[in-house]
């Protein structure tokens, strides 16, 4: 299928993306094609349909500048691959998977079909293990687990990019996991992986199996080289692929940037059994330049002018999000896109929720307070949460805490509004310990300087709960009650608890690496919380094993 | 049969070709080397157009088309129970010790025939009419090499293992409704048979002579056909109460359940798939998420089926079309689904089909329509939208077998109204032809009440029918306490906006007391976790006990406000918390619990009256000549 078979001046129309050729060679739907112009430049293109006289390419490129006459058509005789091989990771492409950082092209090991094929659900292994962020509101809150796709809902001018970059510095696998004998077992059996350099494994998950595939979709220059340089700095892009299709590229280029990127996450996760997180950003582009597209064909437009077929679309991207069950690694999304004028009921947003397993929410209030990162904790929702918490999975308390702070949450911000009718002092005095909790949760929970290990975030979860009357707190067991609550309790003295934080400290030895990913964090980020970075730094502090207490 | 085209014109998964033979309308075709499966959707004198049922990459022109000679059919043998399937019955099962067939490729697979035992109930010579019913059909004790669905490896051999200790559902062997009438002349002996091998002959009254097979095909869009249809007046109970008493289904009878994303349709229809009493669950994953179908698969194999003590997975049909698949076999899944469901009907078996979701299906039949350039309705919807649904729904029936027995379909379909807004086409053509809606609420999901069936905007048209059968199972105040519920949920949302403004110690006794009651019906009532070990299920003796125990709730509070009792001392009283968590609490057939939560309700009033007595008595000492100034402290 490699013989290319090329064509001269056999193009007889432009119109917009779309070109028309004379049918002179036997091609076949959706193959991909090559075109050349008159000045060298090359230009991708997919064949959208055939009959007896004409074969119409549908361009991935600008059109501006092609002529029909000396343009020189290339057929691939197959769909749009996309070659990989091990050495993808720590490389800069653009949209169409083409170097960008003055590399070599990647020694291609196997060519994958950009589209994917769909998994048989039969196949799919029920996503149940946990991945940390290192932001609260998700680990805590709305657990993203391996093999699930989550997006995160945000607006014009708010902080998803540096969320985006802090999490694809940040995001790990939560250490040594359960399974490591059947791990090692697989691993035997997977021939090509073992060429990867992947040291003698010893069961537990390592570092070096969890790698980060990050798509820019039309994003601004301005974006680009901040993905860049700050996952240059932090060390990341090792453990990155970078795909970045600028905002100034053709937008029928932003249709494949996703699916290149998520083509190398499935290599890298089915292929060399890693754990990938892929983060997408902005999918209203991509959405934008779908509807740019469709139009261009004349099709029939469904809702504000999108395709009808928008939502079969972006199932083929998100749906390419899972496990499989007898192979290790895991593809897990991270899409992000901006809601149009806020819009949570816009078709982006509505048709994404529909597919995607919950969603989070950013919000302009909290992000105007300057708290970072800005997420509005109930309207997220994290559907697989259930299944990748809780004993043997993340922490036995775990569920219980996160329900209890959502519920304690919702009762603020319901006694707030009272507030708000009949002034604070019309409330009674378990409604303003309630008002006191939403402040505490607001700016020591949800806000945080640096990257918190689940342990770190559930111990800020106990410590905003302290204060609030235990008889009210119904979604915890009096066994956790006693165990996380009652000793601070009795004292109800924040430097009570910052003592015992120290001693803690002192029994249990720092764990370098999150201090250094600390202060590599806090010197990249705003200081605007600067009066809760104490409490966070001194939970930094912390042994991470307490959240592993599952072994 | 075997008529031949060249394909012409091709463009996504809509293609043209040159006919050389007759082709009709609606019929199966086979397209290229890789033989994907089409249907031909419109039929001219030298061109036919085909709609392709799968990713159409590669395909060039030149390429044959076989016809099959058939409408686009699915072949129905008692193999299908306990698999998936695509959305045009074709096995999607996955071999764990091979991971590259994993992903789904292009190309016909056909259903490997299984292994039955199988038992004649008729005689050679019998006459035979169409639907009647040749012998009962076993699933053989090993398993069949598709029996993939459970875990890999040697632990798949587990379920063949218990085959024996447990009876499975009986099938049965049927002469295929669009069969000939005739004499039976020749005729298996009881014993091991493959799905596919003859069973029987038939000779018909013209001479011919056919062959009978366990499994037999039959086009997806053509309704089997019936003896009589009979009214809808059992219901089909679901275990759920807020189903069950307040908006139930009847068997043959029809639910719509709308709701905008995170409000846990999906969670619904595998809560009714678990729990409801049919023999046969037939699920269609339409156009929805993969994980999701992954882990009711996984969670299908692990629970019982708690009437026979199975796995669930064995009576349960898994019809998935994800949204990553082809967009028109989706299209085709629904009348997939619903052909399954009516073959176990017709041997006399209880059906329930759950459609997860019908707007993901009405999106498919959009964009199908778009790639054909017809005319769009409201919404870019094809205008036969509506006749559509209507097609899919009124094949819901309690019907009256050829063979004489009685079967039944329901169809409880879920919709996902775009930006939950209820007045979009989809689920305003769906509530004129279905007899129930269960509309989920967003802000009872947001504040995690499940189910968060909204109970102000459902209905149930079948109330009237389904009286007369819990008066008989003697739960002979379910009418009136079900009106009862529904008129204090009613008023409850009429006073909470008050409450919200003025704060609810504000409001005056008997409001208070309308309030508390609504509470403990939502919460003890309605609410029902559907992860919970004990409340999951709810049968009807537990759900008319509950009932009846919060209508006497309901008559003491009131009873307790003519006697100046505030409502507050009721609802601080302990049994309120017991009745609350009742459900969570107290399982199936724990009646003495429940009759001692009634004694501790009754002791309660009588104490909480004392109470009130004693302080007025002392007050009315105390403070003689002001005889209402004990009213007030009350």
């Amino acid at each position: 299928m490699y013989a290319r078979l090329s064509g001269e001046d056999i193009a007889t129309r432009i119109d917009g993306p779309l070109l028309f050729l004379q049918r002179s060679v036997d091609v076949g739907l959706n193959e991909a094609v090559e075109v050349e112009d008159r000045t060298g430049r090359m230009r991708l293109g997919r064949i959208a349909a055939l009959d007896q006289d004409s074969v119409t390419v549908e361009m991935l490129d600008a059109t501006a500048g092609l002529g029909i006459a000396g343009a020189r058509v290339r057929f691939f005789g197959e769909p749009l691959r996309f070659h990989v091989g091990p050495g993808l990771l720590g490389r800069v492409f653009n949209g169409v998977g083409r170097p960008l950082d003055g590399g070599p092209p990647v020694a291609a090991q196997q060519a994958f079909r950009v589209d994917g094929l769909p998994l048989k659900p039969s196949a799919r292994q029920a996503p149940s293990e946990f991945l940390e962020t290192g932001v609260t509101v998700i680990d805590l809150m709305n657990s993203l687990v391996r093999g699930q796709k989550l997006p995160l809902f945000s607006g014009g001018g708010l902080p998803h990019d540096r969320i985006a970059v802090d999490i694809a510095c940040n995001a790990r696998l939560p250490g040594a996991q359960r399974g490591g004998e059947q791990r090692a077992a697989q691993r035997v059996e997977r021939g090509p992986a073992q060429g990867t350099g992947h040291g003698p494994d010893h069961g537990a998950e390592r570092d070096d199996d969890f790698a980060i595939v990050f798509a820019g979709i039309g994003i601004p220059h301005g974006s680009a080289e901040f993905f860049r340089s700050r996952l240059e700095q932090s060390g990341a892009l090792a453990r990155t692929v970078l795909f970045l299709n600028l905002a100034s590229d053709p937008s029928a280029q932003r249709l494949l940037t996703p699916r290149f990127a998520l083509t190398a996450a499935e290599y890298l996760a089915f292929s060399e059994g890693k754990h990938v997180l892929v983060i997408l950003t902005d999918l209203t582009n991509y959405c934008e330049a779908l509807r740019e597209v469709s139009a261009s064909r004349g099709e029939v437009p469904s809702r504000k002018g999108y395709p009808g077929y928008m939502y079969s679309d972006l199932a083929t991207l998100y749906e390419r999000a899972g496990r499989i069950r007898g192979r290790p690694g895991s593809v897990t999304q991270l899409p992000i896109l901006t809601m149009p004028n806020d819009d949570i009921t816009h078709p982006i947003p509505d048709l994404t929720g529909y597919i995607t397993e919950g969603q989070l929410v950013l919000d302009r209030a909290l992000h105007r307070r300057d708290l970072y990162p800005p997420i509005k904790v109930l309207p997220s929702l994290s559907r697989l949460m259930k299944d990748g918490t809780g004993a043997g999975l993340t922490d036995p308390d775990h569920p219980a805490l996160a329900a209890q702070l959502y519920a304690a949450y919702a009762q603020a911000q319901q006694t707030r509004m009272l507030a708000s009718v009949v002034g604070e002092d019309g409330l009674t005095e378990q409604d303003r310990r309630y008002l006191a909790f939403g402040e505490r949760f607001e700016t020591e929970v949800v806000a945080q300087t640096g990257r918190r290990t689940l342990a770190q975030s559930m111990e800020a979860g106990w410590r905003a709960l302290r204060g609030l009357p235990q008889h009210a707190l119904t979604r915890l067991s009096n066994q956790q009650i006693q165990t996380h609550l009652a000793a601070a309790d009795a004292s109800d003295n924040a430097d009570a608890s910052d003592d015992a934080e120290a001693a803690a400290d002192n029994q249990a030895p720092a764990d370098g690496e999150d201090v250094d990913a600390d202060a590599r964090m806090s010197s990249g980020m705003g200081s605007g919380t600067g009066v809760y970075k104490g409490a966070d730094q001194g939970a930094a502090a912390q042994s991470p094993d307490r959240g592993r207490g599952h072994e | 049969m075997s008529a031949r085209a060249i394909a012409t014109w091709l463009s996504g998964p809509v293609l043209r070709a040159a006919p050389e033979g007759a082709f009709v309308l609606r019929e199966a075709v086979l397209v290229g080397e890789q033989h994907l499966l089409g249907e031909v959707i419109r039929v001219a004198r030298d061109e036919i157009t085909i709609q392709v049922y799968e990713d159409t990459s590669g395909l060039r022109l030149g390429e044959v088309v076989q016809g099959t000679g058939r409408l686009l059919s699915v072949r129905l043998g008692p193999g299908i129970l306990g698999r998936i399937f695509d959305g045009l019955l074709r096995p999607i099962a996955f071999d764990p010790n091979d991971t590259e067939t994993a992903w789904v490729q292009p190309g016909l697979h056909q259903r490997a025939p299984g292994r039955f035992h199988f038992r004649p109930s008729v005689a050679i010579g019998d006459a035979l009419t169409p639907g009647a019913v040749l012998g009962e059909v076993a699933p053989e004790a090993e398993p069949g090499p598709e029996r993939d669905l459970a875990e890999p490896g040697p632990a798949g051999s587990g379920p063949a293992d218990e085959a024996e200790a447990a009876p499975r559902l009986r099938q049965r062997c049927l002469l295929p409704p669009d069969a000939q009438p005739g004499e039976l002349i020749a005729l298996a002996a009881a014993g091991e048979i493959l799905e596919d091998a003859p069973v029987g002959r038939v000779r018909a009254a013209d001479g011919s002579e056919y062959a009978i097979r366990l499994a037999h095909p039959w086009p997806v869009r053509l309704p089997r056909p019936v003896a009589k249809r009979l009214p809808a007046d059992e219901p089909m109970l679901t275990g759920q109460r807020i189903l069950d008493c307040l908006f139930p289904i009847a068997r043959g009878g029809t639910a719509s359940i709308p709701g905008g994303f995170g409000t846990g349709k999906t969670v619904l229809l595998e809560t009714i798939a678990k729990w409801c009493d049919a023999d046969v669950i037939v699920y269609v994953g339409c156009g929805e998420r993969g994980n999701e179908l992954a882990g009711l698969l996984a969670e299908f194999l692990e629970l019982e089926d708690p009437r026979s003590g199975r796995p669930l997975l064995e009576r349960t049909v898994v019809i998935a079309n994800t949204s990553n698949m082809p967009v028109a076999a989706r299209e085709a899944s629904i009348y997939t689904g619903i052909t399954v469901a009516e073959y176990f009907r017709d041997q006399g078996l209880d059906v329930a089909l759950m459609a997860d979701s019908t707007s993901r299906w009405a999106e498919a039949l959009r964009e199908v329509s778009g790639r054909l350039g017809e005319l769009p309705g409201e919404g870019g919807y094809p205008a036969y939208l509506s006749s559509r649904l209507a097609d899919f729904y009124e094949r819901a029936a309690r019907v009256e077998t050829l063979a004489g027995g009685q079967g039944s379909v329901s169809v409880m379909g879920a919709v996902s109204p775009p930006s939950g807004d209820f007045s979009e086409p989809v689920t305003n053509h769906t509530r004129r032809y279905v007899g129930g809606l269960w509309a989920l609420d967003v802000r009872r999901a947001q504040s995690r009440f499940y189910p968060a069936i909204d109970p102000l905007s459902s209905y149930s048209n079948s109330v009237q029918d389904l009286a007369r059968w819990w008066h008989r199972e003697g739960c002979t105040r379910w009418e009136a306490l079900r009106r009862r519920f529904l008129t204090l949920l009613e008023a409850e949302a009429r006073l909470e906006r008050m409450a919200r403004i003025i704060g609810r110690d504000a409001m005056p006794a008997p409001q208070r007391v309308t309030l508390l009651a609504a509470q403990l019906v939502n919460e003890a009532f309605l609410r029902q976790s559907a992860f919970s070990a004990i409340d999951r299920f709810a049968s009807p003796q537990r759900q008319a006990v509950m009932m009846r125990l919060i209508g006497r709730f309901i008559e003491e509070a009131e009873g307790l406000l003519e006697r100046d009792v505030a409502p507050e001392h009721l609802a601080g009283a302990p049994v309120f918390r017991s009745l609350i968590r009742m459900g969570e609490e107290i399982g199936e057939g724990d009646w003495e619990r429940f009759s001692a939560l009634d004694r501790e309700l009754t002791a309660t009033a009588h104490r909480l009256v004392e109470e009130v007595e004693a302080v007025q008595t002392e007050q009315a000492r105390q403070t003689e000549g002001d005889a209402n100034a004990g009213r007030g402290a009350a």
